[in-house]
């Protein structure tokens, strides 16, 4: 009945020994859509570098899901240390490319997601008995007549060129720097003082 | 160029090659007087900022600013840049340091050759 080798069984009742069950499996979760479909960042990569992306994005989310996903997505060889792996995902995980596909790719989820969180949002405002009804209702309100808009307008103002005047202090520096690099100090100068000057003051002028 | 002067050449890598062109350009450039003031301190500056590891203070200095023929060549070169909005400077850097027309450059500008003799010794 019982064909277990000994040693087998022997491990098993060892209480100290701990065996780590492998997480997740390697078998492919993902199809990768035609070329066709894909987005500009996912068209700049490889084959199995598309595999990788969409085994992630498919695939679990946590602790081992990338070395799952560079497994699946055909990184390494069946016999492959986990070792090996781990660095395969490390590194096809930290290709700038590959990060900007992700990026592409979870920005599509979360764009379609949107459209699901509206359809609950809406569904439980239409409860009246849902405790959450009146703050459902109140997001919806905000969204589709908000009574109050924001605009995040960034005006940077920068001056066409740097205006430095010729005071003595930048003509000391002048005659400091040009010294060093081995050109002559008082034609340096002279020229810095030949140069066109603005003279005035600058004032601030409200809008 | 006789075999030790490709010796002392090749004892230098070419970013330093690339750092002594445009010192010796932005030398020329300085000799111009339409800069703006803040213009040649930022040059001056960007001068000061070459000096490191071999390029010595002294090397800087032996460094003679180039002729109009070379200015022309290192501004086409740099042009490259500014067309492909690169700031890394590679574009002109490989241009400038490919040997052909670094020899070219070596052989309108002695001093630059002075500067590389120099520093070879470090």
């Amino acid at each position: 009945m019982n064909e277990m080798p000994q040693a087998a069984q022997a491990d098993e009742h060892r209480p100290g020994k701990r065996r780590r069950r492998q997480k997740y499996s390697a078998e492919p979760l993902a199809v990768v859509p035609d070329e066709s479909e894909l987005g500009p960042a996912m068209l700049k990569l490889t084959e199995r570098q598309r595999r990788f992306v969409m085994e992630l994005k498919c695939g679990p989310v946590g602790y081992g899901s990338e070395v799952r996903a560079a497994k699946a997505a055909g990184y390494g060889t069946p016999t492959s240390s986990d070792n090996y792996l781990r660095f395969a995902a490390h590194d096809v995980l930290h290709n700038p490319k590959v990060q900007d596909a992700l990026r592409e790719v979870g920005g599509k989820l979360i764009r379609a997601a949107a459209f699901q969180s509206i359809r609950n949002t809406e569904a439980i405002a239409n409860d009246l008995n849902h405790r959450d009804c009146l703050r459902a209702n109140l997001a919806l309100l905000d969204r589709g007549f908000p009574t109050e808009t924001f605009h995040h307008i960034t005006v940077q103002k920068t001056t066409p060129e740097m205006l430095v005047v010729a005071s003595e202090k930048v003509l000391a520096r002048i005659a400091e720097l040009a010294a060093r690099a081995g050109l002559d100090p008082l034609v340096q100068i002279e020229a810095a003082r030949a140069a066109k000057q603005i003279e005035g003051v600058a004032e601030p002028i409200d809008d | 160029m006789t075999d030790d002067d490709e010796q002392v050449l090749a004892s230098v890598p070419p970013g330093y090659w690339y750092s002594l062109v445009l010192a010796a350009w932005a030398k020329r450039v300085l000799s111009s007087r339409d800069l703006s003031v803040g213009e040649r301190l930022a040059m001056l500056e960007g001068l000061g900022n070459c000096v490191h590891g071999s390029l010595t203070p002294a090397v800087l200095a032996a460094v003679a600013p180039v002729g109009e023929t070379v200015r022309q060549i290192i501004e086409e070169a740099l042009r490259l840049d500014i067309d492909a909005n690169s700031e890394s400077g590679e574009l002109s850097f490989q241009v400038l340091t490919r040997p052909d027309v670094f020899a070219n450059l070596l052989r309108l500008e002695p001093s630059l050759f002075d500067a590389i003799r120099l520093m070879s010794r470090h």
